[in-house]
């Protein structure tokens, strides 16, 4: 295998907590833990989906592989340099971010032209024609030259996230991350979206990270997904296999609370009770066994390890751990 | 068939005055079952908001009933004054928004809550009132819910709150329930726990659940029948196995297709539907799915369909679909 575009390898954000003296008291922890040891790679012209529910982590890692988070433990290699203050100017030109919000992610006082001409300015490529640049990227994400002049609360949401898809391979970069690229668009709209990302890839060659909480949307988009709950990545691995047979009772949990859409096949039960605990809160032992149905008393002791299968997945989980050594 | 708790009969409103106005809903007819979930299905700008709006008597100062009636049991709350509106509000009717800080005030106890959405019971003290919300939560599964009574909304997670507004609009013993989006804003797997509790009401409350969504999966999962809403108008209605099985509109037909959850296999090109929902100013002059329609013919785009009734609760507005059945 050649060496991949990305490798992330046990990386950790952190957020500090405000504490009052009887914060201290009680014990509430000085820092929150977003993330906790992520490792994965992602080879050039892939596509990865980061899934999970609120809590997961799955924003503070996307932004932590831009540098738009400290990263308190672990790395980051961008072929093959690690990133850091030094390297941050180069990577944010060859890797861009998607923001979830289209509108609020773009400056009111500026025309969609203007917004999507940026990206050369910060680079200092004003040799390069901004104008022509501009409208080749406008008819790029499906939107008439005439929109350069529009401002963003004149546009519609759908158009918005082109304009911010526009913006993110203005450069031609190597690596988009796209949080929620499609949340609240309709799903007609929301169709057209990833056909236009799956498009641009297939001309850039470039690779994504997806963030998305939808599983329904990943398996039409992603080549490997990794699967986050409590700040920790508990199963990854290629998509195809991973949604088919899912090793961890989480990863199994979230597409089966995916409602169908076919009356024949409704459930008689929601798959699993209760809801993801507070970041404060975290379980002891595996953090997935306050609502994993088939917990054992190994998971409230001891926290599992991440272990690959020889097939490209790795699972966190105690489960599995025990089917591979036989027991 | 049971007993009809509310129906909208040739409702049109809009919004503003021409040149400007918006005609948010164009001669809607629905009828709502006792013992149904009537699920109202539609993207943006689809008018299903509006709709719930008027069925509680909330339309905006803005909004104008211009023809049509809007009728709770036998009354036609169309036009009815505040102070009577009021009377129908949390009793015969409530709803349950995507947000559930909408209904709950921060600087209130749970209690506080559920007492206050009693207040038309008080005569039965305060120690019956106390009982019935302790009951009422547990109906919607609060655990604990006697220690729940004294916590603030920001002492719970989100489920626990939305749970708290079902149970709040519960307490008035409403004959029609409005589930506006109530999933939307949660996780998926909290989305599944709240579908099955809709759906365990639906046996207990005697009354219709309308339950707006523009998640099929969700309309699917807890709907009996099912209202299909586009730019305004009702384009087709129907028990839910035919509205996902045999749809007979165009556009029923090409949402369900966009749903990626439906396509089993991975899909490098997703089904869209190209084009945006129009804002309707004045009344069209042909179908207005059309534009975007791709069966669309010369008289899609020059005559406006009008609603065919096919069966009891079966109907569809489109010159194809009623020239071939």
């Amino acid at each position: 295998m050649t060496e991949p575009l990305l490798h992330v390898r046990d990386l950790s954000v952190t957020y500090p907590l405000r504490r009052g003296p009887l914060d201290m008291m009680t014990g509430k922890p000085g820092r929150l833990e977003a993330v906790i040891e992520a490792t994965f790679s992602l080879q050039a012209a892939q596509t990865l989906a980061i899934v999970g529910e609120s809590g997961s982590g799955k924003s503070s890692l996307g932004r932590a592989i831009l540098g738009l988070e400290t990263i308190a433990g672990g790395e980051v290699r961008f072929r093959g340099q690690p990133i850091g203050p030094a390297s941050l100017a180069s990577l944010r030109r060859e890797a861009a971010m998607v923001f979830q919000d289209p509108v609020s992610s773009l400056s009111p006082r500026r025309s969609v032209g203007q917004l999507i001409g940026e990206p050369f300015r910060i680079h200092g490529l004003t040799n390069r024609d901004v104008k022509a640049e501009v409208l080749r990227l406008l008819a790029l994400v499906g939107l008439p030259g005439s929109m350069a002049d529009r401002y963003p609360h004149q546009i519609s949401g759908g158009q918005a996230r082109r304009v911010g898809l526009a913006r993110a391979v203005a450069l031609d970069p190597k690596l988009i991350v796209a949080d929620e690229p499609t949340a609240g668009l309709d799903v007609s709209v929301q169709a057209e979206v990833l056909n236009l990302m799956r498009r641009l890839q297939d001309q850039n060659g470039m690779a994504m990270i997806l963030i998305t909480h939808n599983i329904s949307l990943i398996r039409h988009v992603a080549e490997r997904i990794a699967v986050a709950y409590l700040g920790r990545i508990v199963e990854e691995g290629p998509a195809g296999a991973l949604l088919s047979a899912p090793a961890h009772p989480y990863t199994a949990a979230l597409i089966a609370a995916q409602p169908h859409p076919d009356p024949d096949r409704r459930r008689t039960a929601p798959p699993i009770l209760g809801e993801t605990p507070s970041l404060l809160a975290r379980p002891k032992g595996c953090e997935f066994r306050s609502r994993c149905p088939v917990a054992m008393d190994i998971c409230a002791s001891q926290a599992p390890l991440s272990r690959g299968d020889g097939t490209g997945r790795v699972v966190r989980c105690h489960l599995t751990a025990d089917k591979e050594t036989g027991t | 068939m049971s007993r009809d708790v509310a129906s909208i009969e040739g409702l049109s409103v809009a919004f503003g005055r021409p040149p400007t106005q918006v005609l948010a809903l164009r001669s809607v007819s629905l009828t709502l079952r006792a013992g149904q979930i009537t699920g109202i299905v539609g993207e943006s700008g689809s008018g299903k908001s509006t709709l719930a709006l008027a069925l509680i008597g909330l339309l905006p100062q803005a909004a104008r009933v211009t023809e049509g009636a809007i009728r709770i049991g036998n009354q036609n709350i169309a036009g009815l004054p505040e102070a009577r509106l009021r009377a129908i509000r949390g009793a015969r009717v409530s709803m349950v928004f995507q947000d559930p800080m909408t209904a709950l005030s921060p600087s209130r106890t749970i209690g506080g809550h559920l007492l206050d959405a009693q207040h038309r019971d008080r005569a039965s003290g305060r120690s019956a009132l106390r009982t019935r919300a302790i009951e009422v939560l547990r109906k919607v599964g609060v655990p604990d819910p006697a220690a729940q009574l004294d916590r603030y909304p920001h002492q719970l997670s989100g489920g626990m709150r939305q749970r708290v507004a079902i149970a709040m609009a519960l307490l008035g013993r409403p004959e029609l329930l409005i589930a506006d989006e109530i999933t939307t804003a949660l996780d998926v797997t909290l989305e599944a726990q709240i579908l099955h509790l809709l759906r365990e009401l639906r046996s207990e409350i005697d009354g219709a659940i309308l339950f707006i969504s523009h998640n099929l999966g969700a309309i699917a999962e807890i709907c009996d029948q099912v209202a299909v809403f586009y730019a305004g108008e009702l384009v087709e209605e129907g028990p839910v196995r035919d509205i996902f099985h045999s749809p007979l509109h165009p556009y029923t037909r090409a949402l369900r297709d966009c749903d990626p959850a439906r396509i089993e296999g991975a899909a490098r090109h997703l089904p869209s539907i190209p084009g945006e929902t129009p804002v309707v100013r004045a009344p069209p002059t042909g179908c207005i799915f059309a534009p975007r329609c791709s069966l669309a013919t010369e008289l899609c785009r020059t005559k406006v369909p009008v609603w065919a009734a096919i069966a009891e609760g079966r109907g569809v507005r489109c010159h194809l679909a009623v020239s071939k059945t």
